[in-house]
Protein backbone atom coordinates (compact mmCIF):
# COMPACT_ATOMS: atom_id res chain seq x y z
CA UNK A 1 0.00 0.00 0.00
CA UNK A 2 1.76 3.20 -1.10
CA UNK A 3 1.73 6.22 1.21
CA UNK A 4 -1.33 8.31 0.56
CA UNK A 5 -0.91 11.73 -0.97
CA UNK A 6 -1.69 13.51 2.29
CA UNK A 7 1.25 11.88 4.06
CA UNK A 8 3.59 12.30 1.11
CA UNK A 9 2.62 15.96 0.92
CA UNK A 10 3.20 16.34 4.67
CA UNK A 11 6.62 14.73 4.37
CA UNK A 12 7.57 16.87 1.39
CA UNK A 13 6.28 20.03 3.07
CA UNK A 14 8.31 19.25 6.17
CA UNK A 15 11.37 18.48 4.09
CA UNK A 16 11.00 21.69 2.10
CA UNK A 17 10.56 23.75 5.27
CA UNK A 18 13.64 22.25 6.93
CA UNK A 19 16.44 24.65 7.87
CA UNK A 20 19.94 23.97 9.11
CA UNK A 21 19.16 25.80 12.36
CA UNK A 22 15.80 25.15 14.01
CA UNK A 23 14.26 25.83 17.38
CA UNK A 24 13.50 22.64 19.34
CA UNK A 25 10.38 21.90 21.38
CA UNK A 26 11.84 22.97 24.73
CA UNK A 27 13.02 26.28 23.27
CA UNK A 28 9.59 26.77 21.74
CA UNK A 29 7.96 26.22 25.12
CA UNK A 30 10.03 29.16 26.38
CA UNK A 31 8.40 31.53 23.85
CA UNK A 32 5.01 29.86 23.41
CA UNK A 33 3.27 32.30 25.77
CA UNK A 34 4.63 35.30 23.88
CA UNK A 35 3.61 33.87 20.50
CA UNK A 36 0.16 32.99 21.86
CA UNK A 37 -0.41 36.50 23.20
CA UNK A 38 0.63 38.03 19.86
CA UNK A 39 -1.64 35.61 17.96
CA UNK A 40 -4.54 36.21 20.35
CA UNK A 41 -4.28 39.96 19.81
CA UNK A 42 -4.04 39.53 16.04
CA UNK A 43 -0.46 40.77 15.80
CA UNK A 44 2.05 39.20 13.42
CA UNK A 45 4.95 37.21 14.81
CA UNK A 46 8.01 39.52 14.70
CA UNK A 47 11.24 38.59 12.97
CA UNK A 48 13.03 37.94 16.26
CA UNK A 49 10.60 35.03 16.76
CA UNK A 50 11.15 33.71 13.22
CA UNK A 51 12.53 30.40 14.52
CA UNK A 52 9.38 29.94 16.61
CA UNK A 53 7.19 30.57 13.58
CA UNK A 54 9.18 28.04 11.59
CA UNK A 55 8.98 25.53 14.42
CA UNK A 56 5.19 25.49 14.52
CA UNK A 57 5.10 24.79 10.77
CA UNK A 58 7.12 21.66 11.40
CA UNK A 59 6.01 20.43 14.81
CA UNK A 60 2.39 19.34 14.93
CA UNK A 61 2.48 18.83 18.70
CA UNK A 62 3.77 22.33 19.50
CA UNK A 63 1.33 23.78 16.98
CA UNK A 64 -1.53 22.00 18.73
CA UNK A 65 -0.42 23.31 22.13
CA UNK A 66 -0.02 26.86 20.82
CA UNK A 67 -3.48 26.71 19.30
CA UNK A 68 -4.97 25.63 22.62
CA UNK A 69 -3.22 28.39 24.58
CA UNK A 70 -4.20 31.01 21.99
CA UNK A 71 -7.82 29.93 22.10
CA UNK A 72 -7.86 30.06 25.91
CA UNK A 73 -6.67 33.67 25.57
CA UNK A 74 -9.66 34.31 23.35
CA UNK A 75 -7.75 34.52 20.13
CA UNK A 76 -7.99 32.85 16.79
CA UNK A 77 -6.00 29.69 16.29
CA UNK A 78 -2.74 30.46 14.43
CA UNK A 79 -3.78 27.78 11.93
CA UNK A 80 -6.86 29.80 11.00
CA UNK A 81 -5.18 33.17 10.62
CA UNK A 82 -4.66 34.35 7.10
CA UNK B 1 -10.57 13.39 31.52
CA UNK B 2 -11.65 13.71 35.13
CA UNK B 3 -10.91 15.70 38.23
CA UNK B 4 -7.92 13.50 39.12
CA UNK B 5 -6.36 14.23 35.75
CA UNK B 6 -6.76 17.97 36.24
CA UNK B 7 -5.37 17.85 39.78
CA UNK B 8 -2.34 15.88 38.62
CA UNK B 9 -1.62 18.34 35.83
CA UNK B 10 -2.01 21.33 38.15
CA UNK B 11 0.38 19.77 40.69
CA UNK B 12 2.93 18.92 38.01
CA UNK B 13 2.59 22.42 36.57
CA UNK B 14 3.29 24.04 39.94
CA UNK B 15 6.44 21.94 40.29
CA UNK B 16 7.63 22.86 36.79
CA UNK B 17 6.84 26.54 37.30
CA UNK B 18 8.96 26.58 40.45
CA UNK B 19 11.80 24.85 38.62
CA UNK B 20 11.68 27.10 35.58
CA UNK B 21 10.66 30.48 36.97
CA UNK B 22 14.26 31.70 36.64
CA UNK B 23 13.95 31.19 32.87
CA UNK B 24 10.89 33.44 32.60
CA UNK B 25 11.99 36.42 30.48
CA UNK B 26 9.01 38.67 31.04
CA UNK B 27 8.06 38.81 27.36
CA UNK B 28 4.52 37.65 28.20
CA UNK B 29 2.24 37.65 31.20
CA UNK B 30 3.45 35.09 33.73
CA UNK B 31 -0.06 33.56 33.78
CA UNK B 32 0.21 32.80 30.05
CA UNK B 33 3.70 31.38 30.54
CA UNK B 34 2.37 29.03 33.25
CA UNK B 35 -0.61 28.16 31.04
CA UNK B 36 1.78 27.11 28.28
CA UNK B 37 3.57 24.78 30.67
CA UNK B 38 0.27 23.32 31.89
CA UNK B 39 -0.90 22.86 28.31
CA UNK B 40 2.23 20.98 27.35
CA UNK B 41 1.96 18.68 30.37
CA UNK B 42 -1.75 18.08 29.82
CA UNK B 43 -1.48 17.42 26.10
CA UNK B 44 1.51 15.12 26.55
CA UNK B 45 -0.45 13.07 29.09
CA UNK B 46 -3.54 12.93 26.87
CA UNK B 47 -1.42 11.90 23.88
CA UNK B 48 0.24 9.21 26.00
CA UNK B 49 -3.14 7.80 27.08
CA UNK B 50 -4.32 7.69 23.48
CA UNK B 51 -1.19 6.06 22.05
CA UNK B 52 0.26 3.97 24.90
CA UNK B 53 -1.15 0.69 23.57
CA UNK B 54 -0.08 1.23 19.96
CA UNK B 55 3.13 -0.71 19.28
CA UNK B 56 5.83 1.44 17.68
CA UNK B 57 7.14 -1.60 15.79
CA UNK B 58 3.77 -2.11 14.10
CA UNK B 59 3.55 1.54 13.03
CA UNK B 60 7.09 1.51 11.68
CA UNK B 61 6.51 -1.75 9.82
CA UNK B 62 3.35 -0.38 8.21
CA UNK B 63 5.12 2.87 7.39
CA UNK B 64 8.09 1.03 5.86
CA UNK B 65 5.79 -1.06 3.72
CA UNK B 66 4.02 2.08 2.56
CA UNK B 67 7.13 4.13 1.86
CA UNK B 68 9.05 1.36 0.18
CA UNK B 69 6.19 0.17 -2.01
CA UNK B 70 6.63 0.71 -5.71
CA UNK B 71 4.50 3.62 -6.91
CA UNK B 72 1.58 2.98 -9.16
CA UNK B 73 2.24 3.44 -12.85
CA UNK B 74 2.70 7.16 -13.32
CA UNK B 75 0.53 8.75 -15.94
CA UNK B 76 2.48 10.17 -18.85
CA UNK B 77 2.02 13.76 -17.78
CA UNK B 78 4.64 16.19 -16.52
CA UNK B 79 3.06 16.11 -13.08
CA UNK B 80 2.88 12.33 -13.02
CA UNK B 81 6.52 11.96 -14.02
CA UNK B 82 7.62 14.47 -11.40
CA UNK B 83 5.64 12.63 -8.74
CA UNK B 84 7.30 9.36 -9.68
CA UNK B 85 10.77 10.96 -9.55
CA UNK B 86 10.08 12.57 -6.17
CA UNK B 87 8.76 9.32 -4.69
CA UNK B 88 11.76 7.40 -5.98
CA UNK B 89 14.15 9.98 -4.50
CA UNK B 90 12.31 9.89 -1.18
CA UNK B 91 12.37 6.09 -1.05
CA UNK B 92 16.08 6.02 -1.84
CA UNK B 93 16.82 8.61 0.84
CA UNK B 94 14.74 6.85 3.48
CA UNK B 95 16.31 3.49 2.67
CA UNK B 96 19.92 4.55 2.29
CA UNK B 97 20.50 7.85 4.10
CA UNK B 98 18.66 7.47 7.39
CA UNK B 99 19.75 5.56 10.47
CA UNK B 100 17.35 2.97 11.90
CA UNK B 101 16.34 5.39 14.67
CA UNK B 102 15.79 8.25 12.22
CA UNK B 103 13.68 5.95 10.03
CA UNK B 104 11.64 4.81 13.05
CA UNK B 105 11.06 8.38 14.21
CA UNK B 106 10.11 9.66 10.78
CA UNK B 107 7.74 6.81 9.96
CA UNK B 108 6.06 6.91 13.37
CA UNK B 109 5.57 10.68 13.02
CA UNK B 110 4.04 10.16 9.59
CA UNK B 111 1.59 7.71 11.14
CA UNK B 112 0.62 10.39 13.65
CA UNK B 113 2.28 9.15 16.81
CA UNK B 114 3.13 12.10 19.10
CA UNK B 115 6.78 12.99 19.53
CA UNK B 116 6.82 12.49 23.29
CA UNK B 117 5.42 8.99 22.82
CA UNK B 118 7.96 8.09 20.11
CA UNK B 119 10.70 9.49 22.33
CA UNK B 120 9.63 7.30 25.25
CA UNK B 121 9.62 4.19 23.06
CA UNK B 122 13.08 5.03 21.73
CA UNK B 123 14.42 5.70 25.22
CA UNK B 124 14.99 9.41 24.70
CA UNK B 125 13.12 12.67 25.29
CA UNK B 126 10.96 14.91 23.09
CA UNK B 127 13.74 17.41 22.53
CA UNK B 128 16.29 14.81 21.42
CA UNK B 129 13.63 13.21 19.25
CA UNK B 130 13.05 16.56 17.52
CA UNK B 131 16.79 16.79 16.78
CA UNK B 132 16.77 13.22 15.43
CA UNK B 133 13.83 14.07 13.18
CA UNK B 134 15.49 17.34 12.13
CA UNK B 135 18.62 15.48 11.03
CA UNK B 136 16.45 13.02 9.08
CA UNK B 137 14.62 15.85 7.28
CA UNK B 138 17.91 17.54 6.40
CA UNK B 139 19.13 14.30 4.80
CA UNK B 140 15.90 13.91 2.81
CA UNK B 141 16.11 17.52 1.67
CA UNK B 142 19.70 17.06 0.55
CA UNK B 143 18.79 13.90 -1.35
CA UNK B 144 15.89 15.61 -3.14
CA UNK B 145 18.13 18.53 -4.07
CA UNK B 146 20.87 16.16 -5.24
CA UNK B 147 18.25 14.53 -7.47
CA UNK B 148 17.58 17.89 -9.09
CA UNK B 149 14.13 18.24 -7.54
CA UNK B 150 13.24 21.79 -6.48
CA UNK B 151 10.96 22.01 -3.45
CA UNK B 152 8.40 24.17 -5.27
CA UNK B 153 8.18 21.76 -8.20
CA UNK B 154 7.73 18.80 -5.91
CA UNK B 155 4.95 20.57 -4.01
CA UNK B 156 3.23 21.32 -7.33
CA UNK B 157 3.42 17.64 -8.28
CA UNK B 158 1.46 16.64 -5.18
CA UNK B 159 -1.11 19.47 -5.18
Amino acid sequence: MPLDDTRIRALLEATGATHDVEMDCEEFLGVMAEVAELSASGQPIPDRLRLAAEHIRLCANCHEELTAVTEVLGGQSPANQS
Amino acid sequence: MGEDFCEDIVQETLIRVREKVGEFRGESRIETWALAIATRLGFDELRHRRWKDVPLEQLVAEGSEAVLAEPEQAPGTERGLLRARALAALRTAIETQLTDRQRQALLAELEGMPQAEIATRLGTNRNALYKLSHDARRKLKAQLEASGLAAADVRWAFE
